[in-house]
C-alpha cells in the first residue's frame, strides 16, 4: 500500500510541474497575441487608407475611361493599350474588367496556405491543412494542377510527407512579423502572377474571430479585378458622380503602383490575421492543458487521500487484531 | 511665413503611422520628376520613386523622410503617402545602409556578368533603397 502512496505522490508532483510549464506558456502566448493585436491595429490604419484610395480610384473619371470596353469606345481603347507591357498587372486587370464575367475561365490556380511554425496550438494547424488538402484534391479531380505556396514549417513538412510539390515556401517567421520580413514571399507571389504562371490566387488561413474562436477561411486575392471593392463601387457609381482625380505621371503608371501594392497589402493582412489566430489558438490550447492538469491533480489527490486512509485503516485493524490476540 | 497655408501630411506603412504633422510645402520625387504640394492642391494621386521626401514644417524647419516607393494622395488638404516602408533619419542606421550599398553594387556587377535580369532588377532596387537612406541622413545634416 505504501508503495502506491509514494507512486501517487510522484505522479501528482510531475503533473504539477507540467501544469506550471503550460501556465507559463499560456501567459507567453497571451502576451504575444496582445503584441500582434496592437500591431494589427497599426496595420489597419494603412489598410483603411489604401482601401479608401482604391475606392476613389475606382470611382474616378480616368478609371471609368480605362475600363471602358472595346466595343463602346474603340478609340479610347487604342490609347490605353499604347504603352502597356505584356506582363503588367494592370494589363491583366483591365482585360478582365473589360471581358464579361461568364467568359472568364480559371486556367491555373495558386494556393497560399498559411500555417504556424510550431505545434502546441491545438487543432490550429491540422484544421487548416485538412481543409487545404481537400481543396487541392478537388482541384486535382477537375484536372487542374494548382501551384502551392506555403508559409510555416508545419505546413511545409505536411506537404513534403505527402509528396506534394511546394513552389514557394517560407518558414520561421517571427511571432510578430513585420512587413519587411514577409515582403519577399509577398512580392514573389505577385511577381509570378504578373508573369502569368498562374491566374488566380487563393489564400487559405485561419481567420481570427475572437480570442476563443477562429475559422478557416479561403479568400481570393488575385486577380484584383474580381475583388468586391470594385463591385461595391460599381453599384454606388450609378447614383454618385465621378470623382475628378488627377494623376501624375499618367493613370497607367499610377495604377501600376497602386494595384500591386494593394494585392501585397491583402496578403500581408492575411498573414497577420493568421498569426493572431495562431497565438490565440496556442493560448487556448495551453489554457485547456492547464485546466486538465488541475483536474488530474484533483482526482489524484482524492485517490491519494483514499489510499492513505486505507493504509491507516489496515494499520488500526492490525493493531486491534494483535491486541485481541493477546487477551 | 505666415501667408503660407497649412495642410496635413501623413505617412502610413503596414507597420503603422510613421509621420503625422502640419506642413506648408511637401516636395516628392515622382516617377516623372519632382513635384511640390502646397495647401489647396487639387485631388491628385502620384507614384513615387524610392527617394527622400522633403517636408517644410510650419515653423520653417525642413524635415526629410526616406520613403520606399509607394504613392502620395492629396485630397481635401491632407496629403497621405502610402508606402511599404518609410523611415525618419533618426531611425536609419547609416553603417548598415552603406554595407547594403556596397553589397548591392557587387550584386549588380555579378548580375551583369551573368546576364541575370531578375537579379539585376532586385539588386538595383536594393541599391536605390540604400542610397535613399544614406542621402536622407546626409540631407538632414546639411
Amino acid at each position: 500500500m505504501s508503495q502506491s502512496l509514494t507512486d501517487i505522490k510522484h505522479r501528482i508532483s510531475s503533473v504539477n510541474n507540467t501544469e506550471q510549464i503550460t501556465k507559463a506558456m499560456r501567459m507567453v502566448s497571451a502576451a504575444k497575441m496582445n503584441q500582434v493585436q496592437r500591431h494589427y491595429t497599426q496595420y489597419e490604419i494603412y489598410d483603411t487608407k489604401l482601401r479608401e484610395i482604391l475606392k476613389k480610384v475606382a470611382s474616378s473619371e480616368f478609371f471609368r475611361y480605362l475600363t471602358c470596353s472595346k466595343e463602346s469606345d474603340p478609340e479610347a481603347f487604342q490609347n490605353i493599350y499604347y504603352d502597356l507591357t505584356e506582363e503588367s498587372i494592370v494589363n491583366s486587370f483591365i482585360e478582365s474588367r473589360q471581358s464579361d464575367y461568364q467568359e472568364k475561365k480559371h486556367q491555373k490556380a495558386a494556393y497560399l496556405v498559411i500555417t504556424g511554425d510550431r505545434g502546441l496550438v491545438g487543432s490550429y494547424n491540422s484544421s487548416i491543412l485538412k481543409s487545404a488538402l481537400s481543396l487541392l484534391r478537388q482541384a486535382h479531380k477537375k484536372g487542374e494542377d494548382p501551384m502551392l505556396f506555403c508559409v510555416g514549417s508545419v505546413g511545409i513538412d505536411f506537404f513534403h510527407r505527402r509528396n506534394i510539390k511546394i513552389d514557394l515556401e517560407i518558414m520561421n517567421l517571427s511571432d510578430n512579423p513585420r512587413f519587411g520580413e514577409v515582403k519577399k514571399i509577398i512580392s514573389k507571389t505577385v511577381d509570378l502572377f504578373q508573369k502569368g504562371l498562374y491566374d488566380h490566387l487563393l489564400i487559405c488561413y485561419n481567420h481570427f474571430v475572437n480570442s476563443l474562436t477562429s475559422t478557416f477561411r479561403v479568400e481570393q486575392i488575385l486577380p484584383i479585378s474580381e475583388l468586391e471593392i470594385f463591385d461595391e463601387v460599381g453599384e454606388s457609381q450609378k447614383v454618385e458622380p465621378l470623382v475628378d482625380l488627377k494623376t501624375f505621371p499618367d493613370p497607367m503608371t499610377v495604377l501600376d503602383t497602386v494595384l500591386p501594392q494593394y494585392a501585397e497589402n491583402l496578403i500581408y493582412g492575411a498573414i497577420l490575421d493568421a498569426k493572431l489566430a495562431e497565438h490565440s489558438a496556442s493560448t487556448m490550447a495551453m489554457k485547456s492543458a492547464t485546466d486538465n492538469a488541475d483536474d488530474l491533480i484533483n482526482r489524484m489527490s482524492i485517490e491519494y487521500n483514499r489510499a492513505r486512509q486505507g493504509a491507516i485503516t489496515t494499520e488500526i485493524n492490525e493493531i486491534v487484531g494483535g491486541a485481541s490476540a493477546l487477551e | 511665413m505666415s501667408e503660407h497655408k497649412i495642410f496635413r501630411i501623413n505617412i502610413v506603412t503596414p507597420d503603422g503611422l510613421v509621420y503625422d504633422h502640419r506642413s506648408t510645402l511637401v516636395v516628392v520625387r515622382a516617377i516623372g520628376g519632382e513635384i511640390g504640394f502646397e495647401a489647396d492642391h487639387e485631388p491628385t494621386l502620384v507614384s513615387l520613386q524610392i527617394a527622400p521626401v522633403k517636408i517644410y514644417r510650419v515653423n520653417g524647419q525642413i524635415q526629410y523622410v526616406a520613403v520606399n516607393g509607394g504613392f502620395l494622395e492629396m485630397d481635401d488638404n491632407v496629403a497621405t503617402i502610402v508606402a511599404n516602408t518609410a523611415e525618419r533619419p533618426s531611425d536609419i542606421d547609416v553603417g548598415r545602409a552603406q554595407t547594403a550599398e556596397e553589397r548591392a553594387r557587387e550584386q549588380i556587377k555579378k548580375a551583369k556578368q551573368d546576364h541575370d535580369k531578375a537579379a539585376l532588377r532586385r539588386a538595383t532596387v536594393a541599391l536605390n533603397r540604400a542610397i535613399n537612406r544614406i542621402s536622407t541622413v546626409s540631407l538632414k545634416n546639411h
